[in-house]
């Protein structure tokens, strides 16, 4: 379990969240579903430690250890996609960063460097370091932007493939940031509908959405929020 | 130089640098014939013969090596040192603001003016690496700063977020970005280390040294040693400048097979 009690950030008069107290559960997928610029991304950054919250706390497991894939791809630039993965595993794992990149179809572009892929490449090194990286939470802001809808298919299938087997799939949190209400319905156990800034979560599903296909979670969504997305 | 350069294009631009540098001989040769006095100006045949003789003085030698090497000398401290401020007054603010008037003053004060400085405080002998040493420090000092202030935040952040090393953030982070910054200054500073060094031993004349060799010609009014010794002085500048960039390239390299072999089973 994740706890966020009263937790505040701002940029600068601007709170972006303002005594924000939330639950998350320890596995599972949750999707933030909301528009742009109602604090999605920084919930993500103060959650990774990127910024510091002005009060509250955040509580997270003992020893969690957090991944993220940023809503920019943010990809060493001097080193080549492989060597992207490498970078955040330790020696000896790279079988683990062959495995991601294969997953995520880029087998043939492991010895480019990031600089000469296209960005939809580009994004999928970025996930597959996410992942490759693993631990027990992994923040995703955008994490199938940019992708073609095949591609994009084949990417969350590895990327919310769960099998407690796999040391690169083994059960864990992932925070879904996502303003796509397609995206969140199709893969979130969870979603939760926030507005702001500063942030708050003013709906949520989880019970409703188990045993329904794709079509009917999206349709459920779409009743319950559908004027706000469509 | 491009994969895709055919060996008729190497020769051409072979051809055409040949041509220009033949041309400016004319034109040496043309001022020499309107000037018409070998004190003056030495004529292009003059100061290849003077130039021969020098390289067949055992002299000339020793002085070239000494003077090459007191300036590589200051120039590599000046890159240490200069490297080291850099970290240190971009990683605090208070170093910077210590350091910063420093930095203005090696900046605005005239080379002569700390040559005639040096002579007062120093020996001769080590005149022309303190002189490289004062000209460069800036340039690195300044370059390198730059360099680790414009490092990408964002990248930084992937490297605090995974967890990397010191070690790690500064060999995959750091060092790349700052790698161009330093090349440059390098590129820049080894010219002017070499032009302020000879000056600085034309002025002090330390033993065995170009500077004393060009002081000499022209003390003798031997106008085509003078013109050799500058020759020399020009070649050099030109192949210590290659040299240092050939250096840095090795060093990116070696680094760049370090990464690897560090990450391999």
């Amino acid at each position: 379990m994740i706890r966020m009690n009263g937790v505040s950030f701002r940029y600068g008069d601007r709170w972006v969240l303002r005594d924000f107290s939330h639950r998350l559960p320890s596995t599972g997928t949750v999707a933030l579903l909301g528009p742009s610029g109602c604090g999605k991304t920084t919930l993500l950054r103060v959650l990774a430690g990127l910024e510091p919250s002005r009060s509250g706390e955040i509580v997270l497991p003992p020893g969690a250890r957090l991944s993220m894939v940023f809503q920019e791809d943010r990809l060493l630039p001097n080193l080549t996609a492989r060597e992207n993965l490498l970078a955040v595993l330790d020696r000896g794992q790279e079988d683990i960063a062959a495995y991601c990149l294969e997953q995520c179809a880029l087998g043939p572009q492991a010895n480019e460097y990031t600089g000469e892929l296209s960005g939809g490449m580009r994004r999928r090194v970025a996930v597959a370091r996410g992942v490759a990286y693993g631990g027990d939470i992994l923040l995703l802001d955008e994490p199938l932007k940019g992708l073609d809808e095949a591609l994009k298919g084949r990417v969350a299938e590895f990327l919310f493939r769960v099998d407690p087997a796999h040391p690169v799939h083994r059960p864990r949190l992932n925070l879904l940031v996502t303003h796509d209400i397609a995206e969140a319905a199709a893969y979130a156990d969870e979603i939760l509908l926030a507005r702001g800034a500063p942030l708050e979560i003013v709906d949520s599903v989880k019970g409703e959405l188990e045993g329904l296909s794709a079509e009917q979670r999206l349709a459920l969504c779409r009743s319950r929020w559908g004027a706000q997305f469509d | 130089m491009t994969a895709s350069t055919t060996f008729p294009e190497k020769l051409r631009k072979i051809l055409y640098k040949a041509a220009a540098a033949a041309f400016w001989v004319a034109v040496w040769q043309l001022l020499y014939v309107l000037v018409g006095q070998d004190l003056i100006v030495a004529s292009p045949r003059n100061t290849a013969l003077s130039l021969w003789a020098l390289g067949c003085d055992e002299k000339f030698w020793l002085s070239v090596g000494l003077s090459c090497a007191r300036v590589v000398a200051g120039f590599l401290l000046a890159v240490l040192v200069g490297g080291l401020l850099a970290v240190l007054t971009s990683r605090s603010p208070l170093l910077h603001t210590l350091f910063a008037p420093l930095l203005g003053v090696v900046r605005a004060t005239p080379v002569a003016s700390f040559i005639m400085l040096a002579l007062i405080w120093i020996a001769t002998g080590r005149l022309t690496m303190f002189i490289a040493f004062l000209t460069v420090i800036p340039i690195v000092w300044q370059n390198v700063q730059a360099g680790i202030l414009n490092v990408d935040a964002q990248l930084l952040e992937v490297a605090r977020l995974f967890r990397f090393s010191r070690r790690r953030t500064f060999s995959l982070v750091v060092l790349p970005q700052v790698m161009p910054y330093l090349v440059s200054a390098c590129s820049m500073g080894v010219g002017f280390a070499w032009k302020s060094a000879i000056a600085a031993e034309i002025i002090g004349r330390p033993a065995a040294s170009i500077g004393r060799g060009v002081y000499n010609a022209k003390n003798n009014l031997e106008t085509a040693d003078l013109f050799a010794w500058t020759v020399a002085v020009i070649a050099l500048s030109v192949l210590i400048e290659k040299l240092a960039l050939w250096a840095l390239n090795r060093l990116a390299r070696w680094l760049s097979h370090f990464r690897s072999r560090g990450w391999s089973k």
